[in-house]
């Protein structure tokens, strides 16, 4: 059984770094959108599917999406979890988490889940279970990004 | 077994001395010794050597172009290296392929990795892609509590199992001396630990460590040509898959990199050879009990030396699953050897959620000329 070595010294050092992400074309679209209050997917006339997020091109046909349609207000969580540690997000923990296929669209989008009460875990992991329906609730202040937005149970 | 068709020779292996934080050495110790260890267990020296190749990960590492520092003690000084910022299992099919080349005959593959060194959630929230996930904070602990909730609708797991799981893999791993030491948690611990990202319970996560791992590779030209050496393993086959960056349930539930790579693997392998042994590298005792299920691995035993659960730095994991594949092939595990191990596959994974996997099928020695 290895056993733990006697320890040095540590230089410790901090790296700050900084990066401008060009947006582009179609996140651009989407960013737009989320300011208007919509949620856009883009679309490919090929195969027919509508992603979010939105791709630049299709996965299943390998051709540029063409298109653009608006995402339902209301959709059905795919996957989700409630987050208790260890979590460098934008919110303090407990917190709820889902990937949420709109209605209208062929994949699914994160956000958190709003409304949910995290201080019962086993309660909040079975509100948000999958299959479960949400809609998407815009923030007052949009500001093109994706926290523009979140979702709430139907039922909250 | 009759082989018709080029193999890859395994002529040592080497592990670092695990632990969950190695500040006894610095990055540059930590692979010059692992290196130079399997050199000397293939029992070659470094000028002998025509190929490198790496895997490894500048971020975990703390330098960009990490490799340019980290060449040379893992013997490439004027040599032909290459690297992946991958997997160290991945720099494996990637050696693998080079040997396979006929332009290379011998080589060392080599992969590390010091977790311990810096903040990997913040490291992991940075690898999400920016517009749509980073911004949220998404991280490692989220994507494999999606994952987890995923597999245990598609195959119906039980939370005895897993804690059950979770216990036994920590009973092997306190058999092999390779792994880092610490106690066995009952299945009441496992199951009373709190969540980390539900499902998953922090007892359910394999704890990171810091480590290194290294294999002396050789064609069958360089075999032919160097009748005093010996191989103590054959790579019959590598394959790897990577999966949709998506994470709805069907991408999630599925693990199909895994079940890709495997199918890859076993039909470069050819033949059909019992596979005795498993290694699986397990971000979190779910991946085991999903992968059990959909791989054919009939009745291999699974990880007997605890897998990721023994040791797990991150990056090299799937590469020291290679190496205990090759050691129990060889029947130099020790304490967790296997009796009469012909055939082990070692399985990686890397990505959110299982996106991707490596598979690399081990065969003992014998074989070639069974």
């Amino acid at each position: 059984m290895s056993t733990e070595p006697a320890a040095r010294p540590v230089l410790h050092q901090e790296l700050t770094l900084s990066y401008d992400y060009a947006i582009g074309e179609v996140a651009g679209t989407f960013f737009d959108g989320l300011r208007d209050g919509k949620i856009l997917a883009s679309t490919c006339s090929a195969s027919d599917l509508a992603y979010l997020p939105p791709r630049a091109y299709c996965e299943r046909s390998f051709e540029p999406c063409d298109g653009w349609t608006e995402a339902g207000e209301e959709g059905v969580i795919e996957a989700s979890t409630v987050v208790v540690r260890g979590f460098e997000g934008k919110r303090p923990t407990p917190v709820a988490i889902a990937f949420v296929r709109l209605d209208g669209v062929d994949s699914a989008i994160a956000n958190y889940v709003d409304g949910v009460d995290c201080s019962d875990i086993d309660a909040a992991v079975a509100s948000i279970a999958p299959g479960t329906r949400v809609r998407v609730a815009f923030a007052e202040e949009r500001e093109g990004r994706i926290t523009d937005f979140s979702f709430e149970l139907l039922d909250a | 077994m009759p082989r018709s068709r080029p193999t890859v020779h395994v002529l040592g292996v080497a592990l670092a001395d695990a632990a969950q934080r190695r500040d006894d050495v610095r990055l540059e110790e930590l692979a010059y010794r692992t290196a130079r260890a399997a050199l000397d267990d293939a029992g070659v020296r470094r000028d002998e050597l025509d190929n490198i190749t790496l895997g490894a990960s500048d971020e975990l590492d703390g330098r960009p172009i990490s490799s340019m520092l980290l060449a040379a003690p893992s013997g490439g000084y004027l040599k032909d290296e290459i690297r992946v910022t991958n997997s160290g299992a991945t720099a494996l099919g990637l050696a693998v392929a080079r040997h396979l080349s006929g332009d290379f005959g011998l080589g060392l593959v080599a992969s590390w990795c010091k977790p311990s060194k810096t903040d990997v959630p913040t490291v992991m929230n940075s690898r999400w892609e920016p517009f749509f996930h980073r911004d949220l904070g998404l991280d490692a602990a989220v994507a494999e509590g999606l994952f987890a909730q995923a597999v245990s609708a598609a195959h119906d797991l039980q939370e005895d199992e897993l804690h059950q799981r979770t216990h036994d893999a920590m009973r092997r791993a306190r058999e092999n001396p390779r792994a880092v030491e610490r106690p066995v948690a009952s299945p009441e611990e496992i199951a009373s630990s709190g969540h980390v990202s539900t499902p998953v319970r922090s007892r359910h996560v394999a704890e990171q460590s810091d480590g290194a791992a290294c294999l002396v590779l050789a064609s069958d030209a360089w075999m032919a040509g160097h009748p005093e050496h010996r191989a103590i393993a054959t790579i019959p086959g590598v394959g790897w898959s990577t999966d949709s960056y998506r994470l709805d349930r069907e991408r999630l539930g599925a693990t199909a990199s895994a079940t890709a790579a495997w199918a890859a693997a076993l039909r470069m392998a050819g033949g059909d050879a019992p596979v005795d042994v498993v290694e699986l590298e397990t971000p979190t005792i779910f991946h085991e009990a999903a992968l059990t299920r959909v791989l054919p691995i009939g009745v291999a035993r699974v990880s007997p030396s605890g897998g990721t659960f023994a040791q797990n730095p991150l990056t090299a994991a799937g590469l020291v699953g290679v190496v205990e594949a090759v050691l129990q092939v060889s029947g130099r595990a020790g304490p967790v050897q296997v009796p009469d191990v012909r055939r082990a596959v070692a399985h990686s994974s890397n990505g959110f959620a299982h996106q991707g996997s490596v598979v690399t099928v081990v065969d003992a020695a014998e074989r070639l000329a069974a």
